[in-house]
């Protein structure tokens, strides 16, 4: 019989529960924003709230072995996400946690939510080949990793301020927009020209980002020229986050290759940067990896294929809830 | 009483060398409500009071992460930001209170969580008139506030003359 893990996600919004095996095939996976969980258990969950992870947890962590038929006894281990996140959140799921393993007689492991977001490039088959380069692009997070195996991770450049999500999501704001932003401003920017010259920053500076600037410097335009088509405008950010975030690819890429290029996180459903991250590896000789997009934003077979890099390791975290953690710490 | 001035800086390293300067009268307990629109260096403030307090982690935006802790030397920083928070009931559901009696606090648009609070001060960011890279820096305060909003005021326009 397969070994499984059931992984718990439950660093911010969502409460996510999966289980999956040592390569990654994903048994059963849900994510208690779904509908589905909703009408099947009842109940009203605000957004963003620590509590509801509370009401949620055991009916997510009910469903997915019911659904998948899995008796907890048999379970390998549970992994459980232990930071970086809100720490009320992070308790919820640490508790929960700890509670059934105790019950059930399973080994609990504590995850770095960062890992499992760079290992949620394998889910389902497995397409990295390294030594890797990671570019991980969400709302919390814009940084670059290398990945000389699935568990060997360094960080080689991160954001100084805003995350590039973030930008996508303020600008979405200042141009009336609705939320979340990015693929709103994906679309707009299509049918615009990138004419206007916003900064873009820290291009040659290193791999370290920033994007508050950028924000700041479209804020200014639409201020100073309020005429200006909006398409305009969005296609003229897009390019320059589009800009700034391939030149520290191929930077990273040339001064140290790497067999693939993966992109994960919520902006990698950006359509503009898939293509162009696709002219760049094309360029480079290198493989890109694009998972699919459901495994991009915060889920719970993430954590589960992460834990087994733990299990693997021998790796053992305190079941305490961690606000900040690096990539490189477990 | 309320005591309430307005500083006028040009640039993100005014709103830092202003933000410095505050940093050295903040204690745990205190919390301070950053406003202003999109861009108009609420993050930049926090940024300069966690370096000014000795805080060795990077301050980033906690949009999406909604609170960051950074450890300085003498106390902890809470940095809350309510951009994606709907109401009050949401705010006490991240259950950050504890923490809020313990560290020093500063809440991005925290106008919406002002009640939440018997007495905060409140650090409002405006882009100025005289031109889109200068900043109105408005400080307001009652109760604990008022003689340190007064001597950091002086202090201030020293500065400056």
């Amino acid at each position: 019989m397969t070994e499984l893990v059931l992984g718990i996600e439950t660093s911010c919004d969502d409460t996510a529960v999966a289980l999956v095996s040592r390569d990654g095939q994903v048994v059963a996976s849900a994510v208690a924003s779904q509908t589905e969980i909703h009408n099947r258990y009842g109940g009203v969950y605000p957004e963003v709230a620590s509590r509801a992870h509370v009401d949620k947890i055991l009916p997510t962590v009910r469903m997915v072995l019911e659904d998948s038929g899995v008796r907890p006894q048999d379970l390998r281990a549970i992994g459980v996400t232990r930071g970086p996140g809100l720490i009320g959140s992070l308790m919820v799921g640490l508790d929960t946690a700890t509670g059934l393993g105790q019950g059930w007689g399973v080994p609990v492991v504590g995850v770095n939510h960062l890992r499992g977001h760079l290992r949620s490039a394998d889910l389902e088959e497995k397409r990295v080949d390294y030594p890797a380069l990671i570019l991980l692009v969400s709302g919390g997070h814009t940084l670059l990793a290398r990945m000389s195996s699935p568990g060997e991770i360094k960080l080689i450049g991160t954001t100084k301020d805003d995350s590039v999500g973030e930008a996508y999501d303020k600008v979405a704001r200042m141009l009336g927009l609705g939320y979340p932003g990015g693929p709103v401003i994906d679309r707009m920017a299509k049918t615009g020209t990138p004419s206007i010259p916003f900064p873009r920053p820290m291009l040659h500076d290193g791999l370290d980002f920033s994007f508050s600037g950028l924000k700041s410097a479209v804020s200014r335009y639409l201020a100073a020229n309020p005429q200006t088509p909006h398409e305009d405008v969005a296609a003229s950010f897009v390019a320059a986050c589009l800009e700034v975030l391939l030149a520290k690819c191929r930077t990273a890429l040339t001064d140290s290759p790497a067999q693939s290029l993966v992109i994960v996180g919520g902006v990698a459903a950006s359509p503009q940067l898939r293509a162009e991250a696709a002219a760049l590896c094309e360029d480079l000789g290198v493989e890109l990896c694009l998972p699919p997009l459901k495994w991009s934003t915060d889920n719970g077979a993430m954590i589960g294929l992460a834990t087994w890099d733990y299990l693997a390791a021998g790796f053992t975290a305190p079941l305490r809830p961690q606000t900040s953690l690096t990539i490189e710490q477990y | 009483m309320t005591e309430s001035f307005v500083v006028s800086v040009h640039g993100a390293d005014g709103t830092a060398r202003v933000a410095a300067r505050l940093a050295g009268r903040l204690r745990p307990g205190d919390v301070v409500l950053l406003t202003g629109d999109l861009a108009s260096g609420k993050t930049t403030f926090v940024k300069a009071v966690a370096e000014a307090m000795g805080a060795t982690d990077v301050v980033t935006s906690p949009t999406f992460t909604l609170a960051q802790f950074y450890d300085t030397p003498t106390t902890k920083l809470l940095h809350v930001d309510t951009y994606r928070i709907d109401d009050l009931a949401e705010y006490r559901d991240l259950g950050l209170a504890d923490f809020v009696d313990t560290s020093i606090s500063l809440i991005e648009w925290g106008e919406l969580v002002a009640a939440e609070f018997p007495e905060p001060l409140t650090v409002g960011l405006t882009v100025a008139a005289s031109g889109p890279e200068d900043r109105d820096i408005t400080f307001t305060g009652a109760g604990r506030w008022a003689d340190d909003l007064a001597a950091l005021r002086d202090e201030l326009a020293g500065a400056r003359s």
